[in-house]
């Protein structure tokens, strides 16, 4: 052996084991200071890493049509956020979400650089996507891309029933129709619950603190294929007619119960409403819209004719040669008769005629006939936005409003209020 | 250093190899530049022929109990071991089996609603009319519509009772 290389090889082993020992000392002291010094204080940072209090979405109840039907139901879908600070590059980055998910791009990269600038972590891309936008995006593996699921609600008839149903906002919360009336039943209570994540953020244990509830099917007497048909003579008779606008309600008379309540112009709901669009197309006609009723209406002064006075369907009724003087008010019939049977004045619809049966009521007795029909107050619908009509009280009544009245002018009232009063006409007198 | 040519020295003709080594050595010159001798480098390897076929093992009556003793211990300690450990690896390999199941269930659930969405827009009105169209089905003529009278408990297709 080399004489002088022994005493070096000592000392390398020397100052390797003290290194060592020193080393390992220091890791002793390390694990000191995380085990025991530093205890609490790394334990609130592991929880705060590992521990997360998630909000457990309670799904909204599915509407229902009388048959079972499926008018609305919510899916979960993907939504897209990012953290903007970890976009490598925000101009590429906009201009591939942009292409994907078929956003403005231009838009997209001013909302990342004003994140990046007031150092914001979070930034929405697009909410509620489609399951095809979905897929294509998973497929680019990027880590800077987050997917959260949301729920989204699909209404799978499109048109039908529409204004009936109204929508819900981004937070699946009722904001119109059936959705908004009944959003306390449907909506449910969503959960808590405490996951603990592994390092690859596997859940390894979770907590329950809140049950989510989920909301509550409703099941509406609208049944869907008399809607279908109603929404469709309706468009029919407004393209026939050139009017704005129509309302249908199909009732049945025996339990009161609404078969189909359609409007002119409809939407369609899985569209979501872009700016500056118009409510109209929105509204609920048929509950919302009051107008004057017009001849529709005679047949409540003629049941009311029937029930105070000793008029029958064949009494003959003095109709004027289509001409009456009503407290220096002329009024005119669109036909000339000088008389007619009561019956006849309803077929022909003659004003004359049912001016005079409504003189022969009486103020009294038309008034409070008109408001039992149900005119002048709401019907009581779950619905929101219900207009009651406008029926003036008797003693605002002017001379001539019993002649108004009587052929359905002076007062207004919703499509549903026209039905009820027909549908108690077809029940026997029972509303 | 317990190295294999240490342990080789132990056993072999010790004499022999002294001097084969002081051979050796004296070949050593304190030189700077020359590189140092590897260790055991004067180690010279003999291969004696070793006629063992007569050696016995001298019976030991106390190692079977020995051996059995070490094997029990060993096996309990490992028994021990296992069953401190084995609840909480079972409740972590549980847990991860209960968030495979959730999300198995959720999965369903989804693809369950997917299709119910599905055939929900199959047989919607809209979609049956547009069919009904594409078929050229008619609608029947007046006469050939039989309108049923409902029965006391309202119902129409059950109204022979």
């Amino acid at each position: 052996m080399d004489a002088r290389a022994e005493p070096l090889a000592n000392r390398r082993l020397r100052i390797l084991a003290r290194a060592t020992f020193i080393w390992g000392l220091l890791i002793l002291y390390r694990l000191v200071s995380l085990q025991i010094f530093r205890h609490d204080e790394f334990q609130k940072l592991a929880q705060q890493q590992q521990d997360r209090e998630v909000e457990i979405q309670a799904p909204r109840g599915i509407i229902y049509d009388r048959t079972r039907r499926p008018l609305a139901m919510s899916l979960p879908v993907d939504s897209v956020c990012i953290n903007p600070m970890r976009v490598p590059d925000l101009a590429l980055a906009a201009d591939l979400l942009s292409r994907v998910l078929e956003i403005d791009g231009d838009a997209l990269l001013g909302k990342m650089a004003s994140a990046v600038d007031n150092h914001r972590g979070f930034l929405w891309v697009k909410r509620k996507i489609t399951p095809e936008e979905s897929v294509k995006l998973r497929s680019y593996n990027l880590d800077w891309v987050e997917f959260r699921t949301e729920s989204r609600r699909f209404y799978p008839k499109d048109t039908v029933g529409a204004n009936l149903l109204g929508g819900v906002d981004h937070a699946e919360r009722g904001n119109a129709g059936i959705e908004l009336s009944m959003n306390e039943q449907l909506e449910g209570k969503p959960g808590v619950m405490r996951t603990t994540s592994d390092v690859k953020q596997r859940v390894v244990d979770l907590q329950i603190f809140t049950d989510p509830q989920p909301g509550r099917d409703v099941t509406l007497s609208i049944d869907e294929r008399i809607q279908h048909v109603a929404e469709r003579e309706l468009a029919i008779a407004i393209e026939r007619t050139h009017a704005k606008t129509g309302s249908l309600v199909v009732m049945d008379p025996k339990t009161g119960e609404v078969l189909a309540m359609a409007s002119y112009p409809s939407f369609n709901p899985n569209v979501p409403p872009v700016k500056g669009e118009t409510l109209e197309t929105r509204t609920n006609l048929p509950v919302s819209s009051p107008f004057e009723p017009g001849s529709v209406f005679k047949v409540i002064t003629l049941s009311a004719a029937l029930e105070t006075t000793n008029i029958r369907p064949g009494t003959i009724i003095n109709c004027g040669n289509g001409k009456i003087t009503l407290f220096k008010r002329v009024i005119h019939d669109h036909h000339s008769y000088a008389s007619l049977s009561m019956a006849d004045v309803l077929a022909k619809s003659s004003n004359i005629g049912a001016i005079n049966i409504g003189l022969r009521v009486g103020e009294k007795n038309l008034y409070e006939y008109v408001k039992r029909f149900g005119f002048g107050k709401s019907t009581g619908i779950p619905l929101p936005g219900e207009s009651s009509g406008r029926l003036r009280p008797l003693k605002q009544w002017i001379p001539s409003s019993i002649g108004s009245i009587a052929m359905g002018h002076e007062l207004s009232a919703t499509t549903l209020q026209l039905a009820q009063a027909s549908a108690v006409i077809a029940n026997g007198g029972m509303l | 250093m317990a190295t294999l040519a240490n342990i080789f020295n132990q056993f072999m003709d010790a004499g022999r190899v002294a001097e084969a080594a002081q051979t050796m050595s004296s070949r050593v010159v304190s030189d700077d530049f020359k590189l140092r001798s590897l260790p055991n480098e004067d180690v010279y390897f003999f291969v004696k022929r070793i006629d063992n076929s007569r050696v016995v093992r001298q019976a030991d009556p106390g190692a079977s109990a020995k051996s059995w003793k070490v094997l029990g211990a060993s096996c309990a300690s490992a028994a021990m071991l296992i069953g401190m450990l084995l609840p909480s690896a079972y409740g972590l390999l549980a847990s991860y089996q209960l968030h495979n199941l959730q999300a198995e269930n959720q999965r369903l659930n989804t693809a369950r609603g997917k299709l119910d969405l599905e055939e929900a827009k199959l047989v919607s009105p809209e979609r049956l009319a547009r069919l009904a169209v594409d078929q050229e089905f008619v609608d029947p003529k007046s006469e050939n519509v039989v309108y049923l009278a409902p029965t006391n408990e309202g119902s129409l297709a059950l109204n022979r009772r």
